[in-house]
């Protein structure tokens, strides 16, 4: 399998184009004002590490839910001297990634990538890369469902008394709760983390294998829920512990298998079904992670089956 | 060597064309220094250098005229430590903010103590409240110079270790009103302190150390 | 093998081709126009007008037209246009009492000064099938002649609900020639509690069914407190469009639109400081829409149960579940969102679930057997009782 984008992404850039492109649009999409506006919470959300800045979230011509917020975020920060990489699931070709791309290679005029080590910044949705991220980096979270205690009160204005008094109480015993059930913290994504010992925040929808990724970064790591109409960040070098007790501890998820493309065994892997008997397959998440190590000449025990980028084409078509 | 490349003026207090140029490129422009600026507040206590030309007026430095061109429109009040007719009007032009009384300082969402300004006491400003502490001011604060001068050391979220800085003509209670403002957290003020074409910011979560003096 | 994973630009692509070639349908038929969108669906075209929040009949047909005839897609497509354009002023809060009626009725009076007028309106109609429709026609009688609709020289109207107010049995509402600017949640993110200026913005802007099954629910009986709501009265028309550029200093008309406007009221027994009387509920849209302006106006009623001190023990009641929940581009974009693909959390719950389904078996496996020896002692033990 051959992950790369291939030779249709031009066409399907100026189609885009041809929808997307009139004239009059401003750099980024966004108009002046609307960019002042979430530059000015962005500010706000790196000084107050973890607490949610309220914005008013303007409509964009990507639905709620599928990145506006993150998308909001990468045009109010977006420079020609950017390089861009999309990612969702991990991989720079899942659909949605590629539109997000696509629409700013066209609006922003930006350069795409997507090499972890070349990006500027890395809008990403449920993944942070593999690789170890730097300080030229800056990572923009697309955020569904920014309150980490929504699911303990589903009301704004009970959370929010909440987070203004550190009352936390309730998330323990939600997790808590788990252990006594399962004998396990059975969270398994959006697993929430404590910044710099002030607000609990959800990491967005990462896996909790991810978690630990977030912790003293060096990239400065920006949070953005468009539907919710909220901002957070994570600067770098900053603090961030995620949830749990003495007698059971924070542990992330490992798989038996390796990556059937690269054999790598410390990535994040994806299940594939191979075929109606249910067989199947572990493949990396992060594709340009694996497909470098594929080029690298790492194999994994299905490298050798993998199908033309062509045939994979027509099939998806 | 940083003003060598610029292509900037000062307008003179007094001058008959009060405006000058705001940015060249106001896109992309405001966009590089707003890089610029969140870089700082992301690792506060480490000065960065506003490579991006703008006229400014006599009143404030370079690097406050582009900061001002970046953050502020009519949606922002902005509070001013100087009186002058000159720089009000330059920001009505230019950003289209409204000014906010002296006595109305609590509910500015921006402050400008400009470089020739005595220390006004930060307590006028808005500090949030627990619930939502954005509610706050963010301080621009003008000292001579960026360059040399009292050392500090900041260390906090943001900070790999610690990062220095050495400012110049700095009111010092503005170092002793951060430290208090920590205290707070997670209200409180954040500071951008300007010399000439260079900004530092200082969060609300920022501790500075005064170290030895040198020039 | 393998190919789900493999998204491909050409899927997309094909997509966009696809769509173009549903939307066109059969290359037989002659295309529909804007045109003819935005004269014969005129309901369609307000409904998109009033929830995407932009007063352009042409674009909103456009938008009806790209999307397929679907509505809510019509709306997002006018939302994503309106975020783009410039603002440049303000206009003077639209003036109805000068409204140019073309249609007003009044449920709670008989009659009024002004009369009642039946207009274009569905009410009445035997909702048969007309099969004449079926055919391409003419214009007949019915489009060209007088349908008794035109007033002459179109003098102010009263309104209704004014002579409950003069009986003071109406609340009294702030004055009406004083002006504020209202607050506007497309440039102030939404915080609770929220007051009435951007409730009834969010009200305008919510789904019609939404609002319409809310308004629905207070009527029966999942609001504790307002009574039985009165359509005091419902107005159609055009009404001016003004505004005041600054450097000018008066007021200058700049267009007209159509606006549904509607005062409904129920009894509000009344507290401490006020007393018993008949308390309001608002409605208001672009365009042609009494469905959602009556029950917009009834869930601003109910809403005012915190102001008006009434216990809130109802949904339609809950100012945070209304207004969070009535947006159909919001709510459409996070339900459709689940479309997108979500393995990487999926594998997460597919190994949590692994993992606790064996310890699961372990635990059945464990408990039955200490149930079937518990099982075995008792009967042991029964029979040892018998013994003795």
């Amino acid at each position: 399998m051959q992950r790369n984008v291939n030779n249709d992404t031009e066409a399907l850039l100026s189609d885009i184009a041809k929808i997307e492109n009139e004239p009059g649009y401003n750099h980024a999409f966004l108009d002046e004002q609307t960019k002042r506006m979430v530059r000015r919470a962005i500010l706000k959300a790196v000084a107050i590490p973890g607490y949610q800045v309220p914005f008013s979230s303007r409509e964009m011509p990507m639905p709620y839910g599928w990145g506006t917020g993150g998308i909001q975020i990468t045009a109010s920060i977006i420079g020609k001297a950017d390089v861009l990489k999309v990612i969702d699931q991990g991989a720079d070709d899942t659909t949605n990634a590629v539109s997000i791309r696509g629409f700013f290679a066209k609006m922003a005029g930006v350069a795409t990538t997507e090499k972890t080590s070349e990006a500027t910044i890395i809008q990403t949705r449920h993944r942070i890369p593999e690789d170890k991220l730097t300080r030229a980096h800056t990572m923009v979270y697309q955020v569904p469902v920014p309150e980490p205690l929504r699911w303990v009160e589903p009301r704004e204005t009970e959370t929010r008394k909440m987070h203004a008094h550190s009352e936390y109480g309730a998330m323990h015993v939600k997790l808590y709760e788990d252990i006594a059930r399962h004998g396990r913290i059975a969270t398994s994504f959006d697993y929430p983390a404590l910044v710099d010992g002030g607000y609990i925040i959800s990491p967005s929808p990462i896996p909790k294998f991810d978690n630990p990724k977030l912790d003293m970064s060096p990239a400065l790591q920006l949070f953005g829920a468009g539907r919710e109409q909220r901002i957070y960040a994570i600067p770098p070098y900053t603090k961030v512990t995620s949830l749990d007790f003495e007698d059971y501890p924070f542990e992330v998820q490992k798989w038996e298998d390796c990556c059937g493309l690269c054999g790598a065994t410390t990535s994040y892997l994806d299940e594939i079904i191979l075929n109606d008997d249910g067989d199947k397959m572990f493949v990396c998440s992060d594709s340009d992670y694996c497909q470098r190590r594929c080029e690298a000449g790492h194999k994994g025990p299905f490298a050798d089956d993998r199908i033309s980028d062509e045939q994979g084409e027509r099939n998806a078509s | 060597m940083e003003n060598a490349a610029h292509k900037r003026q000062e307008i003179p207090a007094g001058s008959n064309a009060p405006f000058g140029a705001g940015f060249t490129d106001p896109v992309f422009d405001s966009q590089k220094v707003f890089k610029i600026i969140m870089d700082a507040m992301a690792s506060p206590g480490s000065v960065k250098n506003v490579d991006v030309p703008c006229d400014n007026p006599a009143a404030i430095h370079p690097a406050t005229a582009a900061v001002c061109l970046t953050l502020f429109d009519s949606d922002t009040r902005v509070w001013l430590s100087d009186s002058g007719k000159q720089l009000a009007d330059w920001l009505k032009f230019h950003c289209g903010c409204p000014i906010v009384k002296n006595t109305e300082a609590a509910k500015a969402d921006f402050a400008i103590i400009t470089k020739e300004s005595p220390f006004p006491g930060l307590d006028i400003f808005p500090v949030g409240t627990p619930e939502c502490p954005d509610k706050s001011a963010t301080i621009i604060f003008e000292a001579q110079s960026l360059q040399k001068g009292v050392n500090y050391r900041a260390t906090g979220p943001g900070i790999m270790e610690a990062n220095h800085f050495s400012v110049t003509g700095l009111k010092g209670e503005l170092i002793d009103y951060m430290e208090g403002n920590k205290t707070i957290f997670p209200m409180g003020v954040d500071a951008v302190v300007t010399g000439e074409t260079s900004l530092v910011c200082l969060t609300r979560t920022t501790s500075i150390r005064n170290l030895k003096i040198c020039t | 093998m393998y190919v789900a994973v493999k998204g491909g630009e050409r899927a997309i692509k094909n997509a966009h081709k696809a769509l173009g070639k549903k939307r066109r349908g059969d290359v037989g038929v002659k295309e529909l126009s804007v045109r003819q969108i935005q004269e014969q669906l005129p309901h369609a075209v307000d409904r998109v007008m009033t929830e995407g929040s932009l007063y352009d009949p042409e674009l909103a047909a456009l938008a009806i037209k790209q999307a397929c005839g679907d509505l809510i897609e019509g709306i997002f497509l006018l939302r994503a246009y309106r975020t783009t354009l410039p603002r440049f002023i303000s206009t003077r809060p639209i003036n109805t009492d000068k409204i140019d009626i073309t249609r007003r009725i009044s449920a709670a009076f008989k009659d009024a000064p002004g009369g009642q007028m039946l207009g274009p309106t569905f009410d009445y109609t035997h909702r048969l099938l007309d099969f004449s429709l079926l055919e391409e026609k003419e214009p007949e009688e019915d489009c060209a002649g007088d349908c008794g609709e035109d007033r002459e020289d179109n003098p102010p109207i009263s309104r209704i609900v004014d002579f409950l107010d003069k009986e003071g049995l109406v609340e009294k509402l702030a004055d009406r020639t004083k002006y504020e600017l209202p607050g506007d949640l497309t440039r102030e993110p939404l915080l609770f509690p929220v007051d009435r200026d951007v409730r009834l913005q969010n009200l305008v802007r919510a789904d019609e069914g939404f609002i319409l099954s809310m308004g629905y629910s207070s009527e029966r009986g999942f609001a504790s407190t307002g009574g039985h709501p009165f359509v005091v009265e419902l107005r159609v028309g055009e009404v001016d469009v003004e505004i005041v550029p600054e450097e000018l200093g008066f007021t200058v008309c700049i267009g007209e639109i159509t606006v549904t406007e509607g005062d409904v009221v129920s009894v509000y027994s009344g507290s401490d400081k006020a007393p018993p009387q008949f308390a309001r509920g608002y409605g208001l849209v672009f365009g042609y829409g009494e469905r959602k302006v009556i029950s917009m106006a009834q869930v601003d009623r109910a809403l005012r149960c915190r102001e008006l001190g009434e216990d809130i023990e109802s949904p339609v009641q809950d100012e945070e579940f209304v207004l969070s929940h009535s947006d159909n581009v919001q709510a459409t974009g996070f339900v459709e969102h689940l479309k997108l693909p979500h393995h990487v959390d999926f594998q997460g719950e597919l190994e949590v679930l692994r993992r606790m389904r064996d310890e699961w078996e372990v635990r059945v496996e464990k408990r039955k057997r200490l149930m079937d020896q518990t099982a075995q002692n008792d009967k042991g033990q029964g029979e040892t009782c018998n013994v003795m």
